[in-house]
């Protein structure tokens, strides 16, 4: 039911591997390194040069033997600089690391209050809305000045934000789903923030870690620029920033070593955050994933040239025909250059007034293919076509203004309908832009009656109130409502009930036909579930590794499906006959994997029926009885009697 | 957050039965809620700046009087200041009158000049006010539509060069010390190129440098969130919705992604006025801006205990206001925070 859904913990991805893809991850970690190694060895080996005094070249400028001048007392300010790179990241490192421990503590521990929260939240707030150099202040002021004492003042004000980022993050972590499942199995709360929540913020505390070092580095120097940080003889570099500023009107380059090292360190650690944000999302992590799934032909694509667009004569096109699709690729560009096809040439045919159900299992290539129809494959992703018409138009040719012929005339239902409403708008508002544009009472008029067709009880009151006021079934009852506003000839359901409940599922899907039914629209509707398709379609089309591998009528594709992967997905589908004491029936195998080479059917390996042909030739989509047509070496012209003989 | 999730609906519940009555039930007007608790939670929150400010003399090391007058005090003098610190009462006694003076407005006299910390407040708090409003305004003019525009054009891997730079400028300026920016600032257009005046606050082009020095930290910072923050906004499904419906790309940016960045950026930009404030106490100090920080530094540094109260407790009592400020508007812009935030 949920197979595509990403939800719940996310698997924990190779991160360093993934951080090591990216160039700023790379430059990141190098200089890092760098900035490690200076901080061991820099006291070792300049030291002594930096606390050498030299009267004679006193606040001296560049010069061979001193790039970055001397200070009042004539000690080279390059030595100077680096040699104070341990006791500058000390301080920094002390102050992050008192400022993530105790913040996350304190968070956690608020967290886990209950209903007390409230006042834990309030508590960091409060300290929150002060800045942090003022209480570094407050606190020096108490503490005293000097080095460590300004680190840790430095660290105790940095407590708060960090208390703040944990305790957001694990209350957006104890309302998923999986977390409340085992909240009402009994399991303390306490165990619930250590095995749920704790590894779930983990990477946003690594991340905000490396940002609060450059904030704790900046607010160290600052102290130093009040006299309230490092006292002399030591120094750090805001301590030589804060000298050099005294003098920049005489000698500017004074400042320029310090103060390149904090902007360089900066800079480090900012890469090096962004680095880590990207390799932990996971988002983006499985698209990552997805996109190496698509890469199962391997080939490098020709590009496709949109040749000979309409060539087809009228009468070989039938004439009430609503989409015509032949020969769309979906490519993307793959690693190491060159382009793979997630979706590799198919043909495509919607009758106005007809319903299409495509089925096939997750990379199948049906959602891209749907998406491509829109011409709403997002970047880098490109679509490719013999020919795309939609209502007589060829929507390969920009000049033709694809966007506005479908505007109102497609629309789609996505699968997720508490992501694919905007939050932060009322339902009228969204709904008024499906629409074409006329006065804003009537437009409100008009929303309130699609929410009406839609069976949605109290409607007046529905169009005022924001999505999360709204149970998921009645959510994508509005995305449909929605969708009708624009009078859409095509409604592109792409799996619109994968993420509802089987009893509101139902009615989703008699809501569609019925919509069929009494205003004609065409529908596509994509799903995985091959009972889904059957309840509702008039035509089945079944896409296996970006291809179409078989097409007909529901009848024959179900009584007789003429291709093995088509026969392998009915027989897995439980009836009320099914013994319940035996295992359910499963398809062998996965489909290609990435990367992986295929040259033939790409069901071939799966197939119990493959022959030696099919290893090597892609069969073609022919037609095995009129109007059905299937791509197999094997059945074709052969009754599946014949063919499993 | 368990407000958060939805109401387990029976499954005809939503075809037949109006669901709007069982939220109104449940929540009798959320805004009503949402005012009593942002109010309690301000009042709590002055409350303990208080006391922390009551805390401030009184934890000091050693004694406090004799931090103000010196060393060679006599014990008249150091009676005197002891007096009026408060600290010849008992600790409750202190409390007391010092919370009475506090509700009389009283902040005291300063021990440098002998003027009422009022009078002090009341001269300099214009000219903060003043740079912290360019530059509040500054940052918000230009971060937003600067993170807005990376996101754009760094959206689904695009420009992947501009999206490194862009991350790599605004992390170098997010990483200069305030006091680097303003002294660079001060260098290159007062000192060598004698554009604009180095100090005070005279003539009308004296708040460029000052402001500047203030915001280009703040800009970077928010630039950086809003892009990261629009970047995850593009990729929700409901502006795949928002494209699906064709509308053009000014209308998907300004209605659909610019109000959830801006509702996702704005605690942060709470927590970013603060540190604003912060930058502006310290800028004031390097163009000698006749303002609230320039005392604050030279009170805290000659133990001028009274003032540094009063600038402390007015600073902070501006901050809480902000904040509740910034959740009416983030309440306003975003409807799911009313019963979603903690």
């Amino acid at each position: 039911m949920t197979a595509d859904r990403t939800d719940g913990r996310p698997k924990v991805p190779p991160a360093l591997r993934t951080l090591l893809r990216s160039a700023s991850g790379r430059a990141g970690l190098l200089g890092i390194a760098l900035l490690v190694a200076l901080a061991v060895f820099g006291p070792i080996i300049w030291q002594e040069q930096a606390n050498t005094v030299n009267t004679a070249i006193a606040g001296a400028g560049p010069s061979g033997a001193h790039p970055f001048g001397t200070d009042a007392l004539g000690r080279d300010l390059l030595a100077r600089t680096f040699s104070a790179t341990r006791l500058s990241l000390e301080l920094a490192a002390v102050a992050a690391l008192i400022a993530v421990v105790g913040g996350t503590l304190v968070g956690l521990v608020a967290a886990s209050m209950g209903r007390a929260r409230q006042i834990g939240a309030r508590g960091i707030d409060a300290m929150l809305g002060l800045p942090d150099i003022l209480i570094a202040i407050y606190l020096v002021t108490i503490l005293g000045a000097g080095a460590m004492l300004a680190a840790v003042a430095v660290g105790i004000s940095g407590i708060p934000f960090f208390a703040r980022v944990t305790l957001s993050l694990s209350a957006s972590i104890t309302a998923r789903d999986y977390v409340s499942a085992a909240q009402a199995l009994g399991v303390p709360t306490r165990t619930v923030l250590r095995r749920h929540v704790l590894p779930n913020i983990a990477e946003t505390l690594i991340v905000s870690t490396v940002a609060g070092l450059t904030t704790a580095l900046i607010a160290v120097s600052s102290l130093s620029f009040l006299g309230l940080g490092v006292q002399p003889p030591s120094y750090d570099w805001g301590a030589l920033l804060t000298q050099g500023i005294q003098t920049i009107y005489e000698t500017p380059v004074a400042a320029l070593a310090p103060a390149a090292m904090i902007a360089l360190t900066g800079v480090v650690l900012g890469l090096f955050s962004d680095a880590v944000a990207e390799a932990l999302n996971p988002r983006l992590w499985t698209e990552l994933k997805e996109a190496r799934k698509l890469r199962f032909g391997g080939r490098r694509l020709h590009r496709i040239v949109a040749r000979a667009r309409g060539a087809a004569s009228p009468a070989e096109r039938p004439a009430e025909a609503l989409v015509s699709v032949r020969g769309l690729t979906v490519s993307f560009p793959a690693r190491g250059g060159g382009e793979v096809a997630a979706v590799a040439g198919v043909d495509l045919a919607i009758a106005a007034g007809e319903i299409v159900g495509v089925v096939g299992e997750s990379g199948s290539g049906k959602s891209l293919t749907a998406q491509a129809i829109g011409l709403l494959i997002p970047h880098p992703g490109r679509v490719a076509a013999d020919e795309l018409r939609f209502a007589g138009h060829d929507m390969l040719d920009p000049s033709g203004r694809p966007d506005r012929v479908y505007k109102g005339a497609l629309s789609y239902v996505f699968q997720d309908p508490s992501a694919s409403l905007n939050p932060a708008l009322r339902l009228e508002r969204q709904m008024a832009e499906a629409m074409p544009p006329t006065a804003r009472g009537r437009r409100r008029d008009a929303a309130v009656s699609a929410l009406r067709e839609v069976e949605i009880a109290a409607p007046e009151r529905r169009v005022r109130q924001y999505p999360h006021e709204l149970s998921g079934g009645m959510r994508q009852r509005v995305m449909i409502a929605m969708g009708l506003l624009g009078r859409p000839r095509l409604i592109v359901a792409d799996e619109p009930t994968t993420a509802l409940d089987v009893t509101i599922q139902a009615q989703v899907l008699h809501l569609l036909a019925e919509l069929n039914r009494t205003h004609g629209t065409a529908i596509l509707l994509i799903s995985h579930s091959l009972g889904v398709i059957a309840q509702i379609s008039h035509r089945v089309v079944v896409m296996y590794a970006g291809r179409v591998v078989e097409e007909g009528s529901v009848a024959d594709v179900l009584q007789a499906p003429a291709h093995p992967y088509s026969r392998a997905l009915i027989a897995a589908v439980p009836t009320l006959t099914t013994d319940t004491g035996a295992p359910l029936t499963t398809i062998d195998g996965a489909p290609p994997a990435p990367g992986e080479i295929t040259v033939g059917c790409p069901f071939a390996p799966r197939c119990p029926l493959a022959i030696a042909r099919c290893r090597e030739e892609m069969p073609p989509l022919e037609e095995h009885a009129t109007g059905h047509r299937a791509a197999c070496w094997v059945t074709a012209g052969r009754s599946e009697a014949e063919a499993a003989a | 957050m368990s407000q958060q999730r939805e109401p387990p609906l029976p499954s005809s519940h939503d075809r037949t039965i109006d669901g709007a009555g069982w939220i109104d039930q449940t929540r009798r007007n959320p805004w009503v809620r949402f005012g009593v608790q942002r109010t309690v939670s301000a009042v709590l929150i002055a409350f303990s700046l208080v006391v922390a400010v009551f805390l401030m003399v009184r934890l000091l090391p050693g004694d406090p009087a004799r931090l103000v007058a010196g060393s060679h005090a006599s014990p008249e003098q150091l009676a005197a200041i002891r007096h009026q610190l408060g600290l010849d009462r008992s600790a409750i006694g202190q409390f007391g009158s010092y919370m009475g003076d506090l509700s009389h407005l009283r902040l005291g006299t300063s021990f440098q000049t002998g003027e009422t910390v009022n009078r002090v407040i009341a001269e300099r708090l214009p000219k903060t006010a003043e740079l912290a409003g360019v530059s509040v305004a500054l940052t918000l003019l230009l971060s937003i539509p600067l993170g807005l525009a990376a996101a754009a054009l760094t959206r689904d891997g695009r420009n992947r060069a501009f999206g490194a730079l862009f991350s790599g400028t605004t992390g170098l300026v997010a990483s200069l010390p305030v006091f680097l920016i303003g002294s660079l600032l001060a260098f290159a257009f007062a000192v060598e190129l004698q554009w604009l005046p180095i100090a005070g606050s005279d003539s009308l082009d004296s708040i460029v440098l000052p402001a500047l020095s203030v915001s280009l930290l703040p800009i970077a910072l928010l630039a950086r969130i809003v892009r990261l923050e629009a970047l995850s906004v593009l990729g929700q499904d409901y502006v795949k919705t928002a494209r699906s419906k064709r509308l053009p790309a000014r209308t998907i940016y300004l209605r659909h992604i610019l109000p959830n960045v801006v509702a996702g950026t704005l605690t942060i930009a709470g927590v970013m006025f603060a540190q604003l404030i912060g930058g502006v106490v310290i800028v004031e100090n390097i163009f000698a801006w006749p303002g609230l920080g320039t005392v604050l530094v030279q009170a805290v540094s000659s133990h001028d205990y009274p003032v540094v109260q009063g600038v402390t407790l007015l600073l902070g009592f501006v901050l809480v206001v902000t904040n509740a400020f910034v959740d009416v508007v983030l309440a306003l812009m975003d409807p799911r925070s009313l019963v979603t935030r903690t």
